[in-house]
């Protein structure tokens, strides 16, 4: 019976050798153990033996040709014995080793250690949030509730990109989706990082902490000095949340993602240059009008209140403002604000959007003379040339000081507010 | 080749030997050296199919130390070597079977498929293991002979190494310990003239040959002919019994040639062709075969009827190491420590 | 540009050595007559002769030890141990000798040994030749720990070891002899301590060397069919760790794995991980994963070795279960 002759395995790393030299012809006798080829490896050249004994009736690898380990390079049998197809028997062996290779690298048999690598905690249901490092990092930065998100990681952890995608659900919390939004969340989540800390008992007087104390002074200041009148007026933000969301769609690989507030604070800048009173201090010896517009927007933390100014806006275009406020926001939660970004606010804007709250009135931070305080954006009927429509309300209250402006023009600057949210083209490009 | 014995006076002549041996006795030793050999080929082929794989040293040429040394052991005496261990496994009456599943890395290997053929292990067999790291085995050897002598018993230990070993350090603080405490060990030294592809003479300050390695320590040595079964014989009774007596250890140097490459890797182009024809006209076996017709213990038929036995044992290890099942995937991880893990 | 195996790269820095440098030498087990263990030095011997190749005997402590000596009074030897497994015997040499030397002399004394060393399992030679210690080595203050990952590398940063004047292990995967890579004519280093971008990408980084910076590179592939693309880090050096370009990947991708051959109880890998969260800590976007070997001895049968070398699925399973992607 003919047998073939194959590439040695000679040396544990030797996948493929070279036919150098053939020293016996087809035809010719061979006997066991004897010198039938001359194979080359990548480190040396050896004599090639032959295991069965007979008649070199075929060579299938010519000199010169590299053949991998274990395929046939020669048939040795009977003379005159006819030699099968040895490309096929080829093609078997091959198909034989990648085959047992497979079997090799059968998943099923890979020690489970790849899912060792790192025990998931599975769900949120232990209490505590998932969140990846970075996750949360941005999660702060742009004042969102871990507890809103849902993760998508494994054992539902929240990674960086539920976070960045995170669209608040605007029919289940009637929220306006502020990003720049006081942190006091609706309910009292889950997430320590955001929540306001419950550390009283009922019936314990609890001591007065630096920030309350400072709270308290400068509104009783406020209220005493300053004599508050109120204008409200309600604003049909339709336009400017489609304008919005349009534009967040188109430039959300820029990373630019405006909010409510960015809008109001831009309106809100137009208007304090119609109408500088707005922008100006009320001093003993004169009203100081302010050659800058610094926005303060109130913020909320644990412990209470700030009320830090992005400075010098009124230049500013829509998407630099929306960045500076996201800066402010965050450099607020990591303690780096500047002292006159603390003290330097000209005009206030605070925004309870993300409450379901209509409307409330606001306390001036001194020496500003002038707050605009805003409430939810919320769908409610209205009417269009005689036709009623479902619009998207914002109702806005102006609080300012008497000594410098009166109500008239507290509500001039008021519409010229809601103006130019209802037409936001014109301040959006 | 030198010779000498651990007492100057005594001459051994290999044919007397084997005149007064039984029949039955020079057919097992024929026929275990026989089956060493066959079971190497066998293995060689299995390698150059894939089947085999890793590093493959072979003792072809060398079987008649390890047939010579390790039958004249008792069953509680132990053995030790290095990675070449084959033969000595072989001679120690582990099965041929066992032997090639575990060349072959199967579950029903010697060592479970995980040692290989470096790393033979019978422990129930008092074979102490196959060990790769050159010179390695040599410091166990003094540990298991210092248990033995703790455990005030009368076994003794054979240690295998070969002429590279002799280089480490750890051989010279083997010996210097053996006996400065008296140790049953008996130092075999496999001299087959390489380690690896480096000549003996390019490694040894003091040529070839090393028994004299031994003299500083105080160690009786004897340099024999390794490739005569029956002078292996005869040096190792005598050294064992001495050994036994409580003396300390003795050290026998073998001198002998490996046919083939270090391992299957080597293509021996260190060394010349017709050196390694010369040598193999020293065959061991064809020499006791030889020398056994010769002096009319054994005739044609015998030696036909012991080959076709052999072969038949070879064959069935082959088929049972192919047939056998590889090890599973929770093999990987049993056995990393001890079962149970205390007492 | 030429392509090269990674064993002729080898043998070309070691002709340069001795062509350009009177105070260097070969010097190890069968590099010789036998042309090396894995045929790096085939025909050195007859090309420099026995005084500067140096066939030694078995005895991995004298001759390491040797090379430390004669590098302490100016020579610039270059030690060649047969694997990394038998470094163990010389082990006590350099630890405890090569590694101190500078520093207890205050200076006084330099040791620029370089010692090449075969790493790495793979090729079914059981447990005790099959282990990977460069990660030991990198743990020891005074040695550099250099462990190239293709030809091209495997010369220029070999070239750099030459001018360095401290003791250096470096390491060649067993199974990476036979890679093939391009080696430019013209001369060039590759410095040691800088990390190589083997493949650049956005959504996750792998960090490998040696032989296991193919797999990631595999894996890096599989991932890529999947839409998710890896950026391959090859750190090239455990010693000194080029840690900047990894930390610059990882605030990139946010996330990151590492693959390494060996045992993953004290890997390296534990290391760069704990190095990569005290730095980026807020720039994770999951577990810092480490893909290593499981602690267990390298078995010989090949199907069950295969269990314990990190592999391509498993770097693609472990990133997208642990990433969630
Ligand atoms: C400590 C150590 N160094 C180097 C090697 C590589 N190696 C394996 S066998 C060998 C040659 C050993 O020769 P020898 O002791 O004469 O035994 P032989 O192979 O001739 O039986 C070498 C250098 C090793 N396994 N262990
Ligand atoms: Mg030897």
């Amino acid at each position: 019976m003919a047998t073939e002759l194959k590439m040695p395995q000679m040396g544990y790393d030797m996948e493929e050798g070279t036919v150098v030299r053939w020293l016996k012809e087809e035809g010719s006798t061979v006997n066991r153990n004897e010198a039938v080829a001359e194979i080359e490896t990548d480190k040396a050249v050896v004599e090639f033996e032959s295991d069965s004994e007979g008649v070199l009736l075929k060579i299938v690898a010519p000199e010169g040709t590299i053949v991998p380990v274990g395929q046939t390079i020669a048939v040795v049998g009977n003379a005159g014995e006819e030699v099968g197809d040895v490309s096929d028997t080829l093609i078997e062996q091959t198909t034989a080793i990648n085959d047992s290779e497979t079997e090799d690298s059968d998943p099923a048999d890979e020690p489970e250690q790849f899912h060792e690598t790192t025990e998931v905690i599975s769900g949120p249901s232990t209490g505590r949030i998932l969140a990846t490092p970075i996750a949360r990092r941005i999660a702060e930065e742009r004042r969102i509730s871990l507890a809103n998100v849902s993760g998508s990681g494994p054992g539902g952890r929240i990674t960086k990109k539920d976070v960045e995608e995170y669209e608040p659900d605007l029919s289940s919390q009637s929220t306006s989706p502020v990003s720049l939004e006081t942190t006091i969340p609706k309910e009292t989540g889950n997430d320590s990082t955001l929540s306001v800390p419950v550390t009283f008992m009922p019936g314990e007087k609890q001591p007065i902490s630096r920030m309350r104390q400072q709270i308290a002074r400068v509104t009783v200041k406020s209220k005493t000095e300053k004599p508050h009148f109120y204008v409200s007026a309600e604003i049909n933000m339709t336009n400017a949340m489609s304008l919005r969301k349009q534009i967040n769609d188109q430039l959300k690989d820029d990373g630019v993602r405006l909010t409510v507030n960015d809008l109001i604070v831009k309106a809100c800048i137009q208007a304090l240059q119609k109408y500088p009173k707005f922008n100006a201090y009320y001093q003993d010896d004169g009203i100081q009008y302010n050659d800058k517009i610094n926005i303060a927007v109130a913020i909320a933390d644990n412990e209470g209140l700030i009320v830090p100014a992005i400075l010098d806006c009124g230049e500013k275009s829509l998407r630099q403002i929306s960045q500076m406020i996201k800066d402010l926001a965050e450099r607020s939660s990591s303690g780096t604000l500047s002292p006159q970004e603390y003290t330097g606010g000209t005009f206030a804007i605070s925004n309870l959007g993300m409450f379901d709250v209509s409307s409330f009135v606001a306390i001036i931070h001194p020496p500003q003379s002038a707050v605009l305080a805003v409430g939810t954006v919320s769908e409610k009927p209205i009417v269009i040339d005689g036709e009623i429509a479902v619009g998207q309300i914002m109702t806005a209250t102006i609080s300012a000081d008497h000594r410098i402006v009166d109500g008239a023009e507290g509500a001039q600057f008021l519409i010229e507010v809601k103006r130019l949210l209802q037409s936001p083209t014109s301040f959006m490009v | 080749m030198k010779r000498s014995t651990f007492k100057e006076e005594q001459k051994v002549t290999t044919t007397s030997n084997i005149e007064n041996m039984e029949k039955q006795e020079a057919l097992g030793i024929f026929s275990r050296m026989l089956l060493i050999r066959r079971f190497e080929e066998e293995a060689e082929r299995l390698y150059r199919k894939g089947l085999v794989r890793g590093f493959l040293h072979t003792y072809i040429g060398e079987e008649a130390i390890a047939v010579g040394a390790i039958p004249i052991l008792r069953e509680d005496d132990y053995v030790i070597g290095h990675y070449r261990d084959h033969g000595h496994a072989l001679a120690r009456g582990i099965d041929p079977k066992a032997a090639m599943a575990e060349l072959c890395g199967k579950s029903t290997g010697c060592s479970g498929g995980k040692g290989g053929s470096m790393h033979l292990f019978d422990i129930e067999k008092h074979f102490m293991g196959g060990h790769a790291i050159v010179g390695g085995q040599l410091p166990l050897a003094i540990g298991i002979a210092l248990g033995v002598k703790l455990k005030q018993l009368d076994s003794v230990v054979m240690c295998f190494f070969g002429d590279g070993a002799v280089n480490e350090g750890e051989f010279h603080e083997a010996m210097n310990i053996a006996s400065l405490w008296k140790l049953p060990v008996v130092f075999m030294l496999e001299n087959n003239l390489y380690g690896m592809g480096t000549d003996v003479n390019r490694s040894r300050a003091g040529g070839s040959s090393i028994y004299g390695a031994a003299e500083p320590y105080m160690i009786p040595a004897v340099q024999i002919d390794g490739m005569d079964v029956m002078a292996v014989r005869e040096t190792v009774i005598e050294g064992v019994a001495k050994v036994r007596e409580g003396q300390g250890p003795v050290f026998i140097e073998s001198m002998a040639y490996r046919f083939h490459g270090h391992s299957m890797a080597d293509p021996s182009n260190y060394r010349d062709n017709e050196e390694v024809q010369e040598n193999r006209t020293r065959d061991p076996i064809d020499k006791f075969r030889d020398d056994c017709i010769e002096a009319g213990k054994v005739d044609g038929n015998d030696i036909a009827l012991v080959a076709e036995q052999i072969d038949i044992l070879v064959q069935e290890a082959r088929e049972f190491a192919e047939q056998s099942p590889e090890p599973t995937a929770e093999d990987l991880y049993t056995h990393i420590y001890a079962e149970p893990e205390g007492n | 540009m030429a392509e090269m195996l990674l064993r002729d790269a080898m043998s070309k820095a070691l002709r340069e050595a001795l062509d350009e440098d009177d105070r260097s030498f070969l010097m190890g087990e069968d590099i010789g007559a036998y042309g090396g263990a894995y045929a790096v030095t085939r025909g050195f011997l007859e090309k420099y002769g026995e005084e500067r190749v140096r066939d030694t005997p078995i005895s991995e402590s004298v001759f390491v030890g040797a090379g430390i000596g004669s590098a302490m009074i100016g020579m610039r030897p270059i030690v060649e141990v047969m694997t990394i497994n038998f470094t163990l015997v010389a082990m006590d040499q350099i630890i405890n000798h090569a590694a101190k030397l500078s520093y207890m002399s205050n200076g006084q004394l330099q040791v620029p040994l370089i010692i090449r060393t075969v790493t790495g399992g793979g090729g079914q030679l059981a447990a005790t030749h099959s282990q990977s210690f460069e990660n030991w080595y990198a743990s020891v203050p005074g040695l550099r720990v250099v462990v190239p990952a293709t030809p091209y590398d495997a010369l220029g940063m070999f070239r750099s070891c030459r001018k360095d004047n401290n003791p250096i292990i470096f390491a060649e995967h067993a199974l990476l002899y036979r890679v093939k890579g391009e080696v430019p004519e013209e001369y060039y280093e590759v410095p040691l301590g800088k990390a190589r971008i083997a493949k650049p990408g956005t959504d996750v980084t792998l960090v490998a060397y040696s032989g296991m910076v193919r797999v990631a590179e595999e894996a890096a592939a599989k991932l890529e069919e999947d839409d998710i693309s890896s950026e391959v880090i090859d750190l090239r050096c455990l010693s000194p760790l080029d840690l900047d370009t990894v930390i610059e990947s990882v605030k990139k991708t946010n996330r990151v794995a590492i693959v390494e051959e060996t045992w993953k109880t004290g890997g390296f890998s534990g290391t760069i991980a704990s190095d990569i969260q005290e730095a980026a800590f807020d720039e994770l976007d999951g577990p810092v994963i480490r893909i290593n070997g499981p602690d267990v001895p390298a078995p010989y049968a090949r199907n069950i070795e295969q269990l314990m070398i990190p592999s391509s699925d498993w770097v693609v399973k472990s990133v997208k279960y642990n990433f969630g992607l």
